[in-house]
């Protein structure tokens, strides 16, 4: 599907660190890949764009901060808010964390 | 006068005889030690070469970093000292002494050889005497970074340490060890990813965090199964610079935790996110305080941190100052019946 991102399968059920210079499946490779390029898309087609966690090994919180905060800062992050829905039933947690990240980026930049 | 030259003469006498039996001796030392190792592979006559030369080196007889850190920080800081002493070509590692010998330690153990290696000191050693600490030694892993002989029934193994160099987060490489992890506490190798979560925040703290820019990052974990009592113990070892000396410590904050408290406090402190990330980046520096999290949730159990000289122990909530820096930072936890378990498949 078009707008709909299942992380596990998608992109690595072994998700990494923050930087490609960390190694393979990094947060900042997640970005450019997959998720810049989807909620782009997304947007242009006036769709929601679904993000689904689960299934996969387990995230570090750095993975999460730096796919989600670009994505803030290239994006705005009310327009990112509103137009993702993330989908973590094993960890629900996560869904507030990457809120913070979204938002926070809008208080740094 | 005759008496003088006879006594004279004696000596004389008696030295060239001390001589003639001094080579004597030497020549049959020579052809024993000949003998002896005639027959021996190459690599035995090398251990021989190596430990005759070597710098001596006795583990402690119990040798865990749980058990008796001191004395285990102790002997990882003389053995790494070899490094810096420019005479010293090789070091020959006593373990025979030893009667107890954890996973955690071997895995130390293990960094500290490789450091040696490193600047091109040859490191060769010797079984425990006691059959428990030898049997556990090759189970560990341990043969899989030095060559030595493992006797068959301990080629079989669910304990391992893995080493993972260079500057790189490998969550790929650690993934199958959380599920071996999992199977032998709960009989199904369920994913827990608040533990393999865990892990790649080490391994990103390592990365980013633990070494100066000319210093490339290493890292160890060594897993070690219990099945009877359905407990794994993991130990994750970085030789980076320590969390007390790479934390993002603002001058303020200096002035308080650096001068009017202990190093004990910084490192608790950081646990509960108080520095922010050497980055200097808003919202980083939850590595950390996840470590804590893990275990204040009870996703882990009996986690202790040594990081330089300081011993926190999160269990008993107490710290504890080492005689010995060690140069890195080390962290131990279990996973048993007692954690939360996670079933999913």
């Amino acid at each position: 599907m078009e707008n709909f991102i299942k992380i596990a399968k998608d992109f690595s059920a072994t998700p990494g660190a923050r930087y490609r210079n960390d190694g393979r499946f990094s947060g900042e490779e997640f970005y450019e890949t997959i998720l810049q390029k989807k909620f782009e898309s997304a947007l242009k087609n006036k769709l929601n764009l679904t993000i689904d966690l689960d299934g996969t090994y387990g995230f570090a919180t750095s993975f999460l901060n730096e796919a989600f905060n670009r994505l803030a800062i290239d994006f705005g992050a009310d327009t990112v808010w509103k137009n993702i829905t993330i989908i973590s039933s094993e960890e629900p947690y996560l869904i507030e964390e990457i809120k913070e990240y979204i938002y926070d980026a809008q208080a740094t930049h | 006068m005759r008496t003088w030259k006879n006594k004279q003469k004696r000596r004389q006498y008696q030295t060239h005889v001390r001589e003639l039996k001094s080579t004597r001796r030497r020549k049959l030392w020579i052809k024993t030690k000949r003998q002896k190792l005639e027959g021996k592979s190459l690599k035995q006559r090398e251990f021989y070469e190596a430990k005759r030369y070597a710098e001596h080196i006795n583990a402690p007889d119990e040798f865990s970093i749980n058990r008796n850190p001191n004395e285990a920080f102790k002997f990882i800081a003389s053995l790494k000292g070899y490094k810096n002493r420019s005479n010293v070509k090789a070091v020959f590692i006593s373990l025979r002494k030893c009667t107890y010998i954890s996973n955690g330690a071997i895995a130390l153990m293990i960094s500290a050889i490789k450091e040696l290696k490193a600047v091109g000191i040859k490191v060769s050693g010797s079984y425990p005497l006691d059959k428990a600490a030898r049997s556990k030694l090759e189970k560990s892993g341990f043969f899989n970074f030095v060559i030595g002989y493992v006797s068959e029934e301990n080629e079989i193994t669910l304990n391992t340490i893995i080493q993972q160099g260079v500057d790189v987060v490998d969550s790929a490489a650690v993934a199958p060890l959380v599920l071996k992890a999992m199977n032998v506490v709960w009989g199904q190798p369920f994913r827990n990813q608040r533990l393999q979560s865990l892990l790649i925040e080490l391994m990103a703290n390592t990365v980013n965090h633990a070494f100066t820019s000319n210093k490339r990052s290493n890292w160890y974990l060594s897993i070690s199964s219990d099945q009877s009592q359905k407990k794994v113990s993991f130990t994750f070892i970085d030789n980076g610079l320590g969390i007390n000396r790479t934390l993002n410590v603002k001058f303020v904050e200096k002035i308080k935790y650096l001068f009017l408290t202990s190093e004990e406090q910084i490192l608790k402190a950081a646990f509960d996110g108080k520095f922010g990330s050497r980055t200097k980046e808003r919202k980083r520096g939850r590595g950390l305080p996840n470590v804590k999290k893990c275990f204040t949730e009870n996703y882990i159990s009996n986690l202790v941190v040594i990081a330089n000289n300081v011993k926190f122990d999160f269990k008993s909530d107490t710290t504890q100052c080492l005689q010995y820096e060690f140069e890195g930072t080390c962290y131990y936890w279990e996973l048993d019946l007692n954690c939360v378990s996670w079933k999913i498949l």
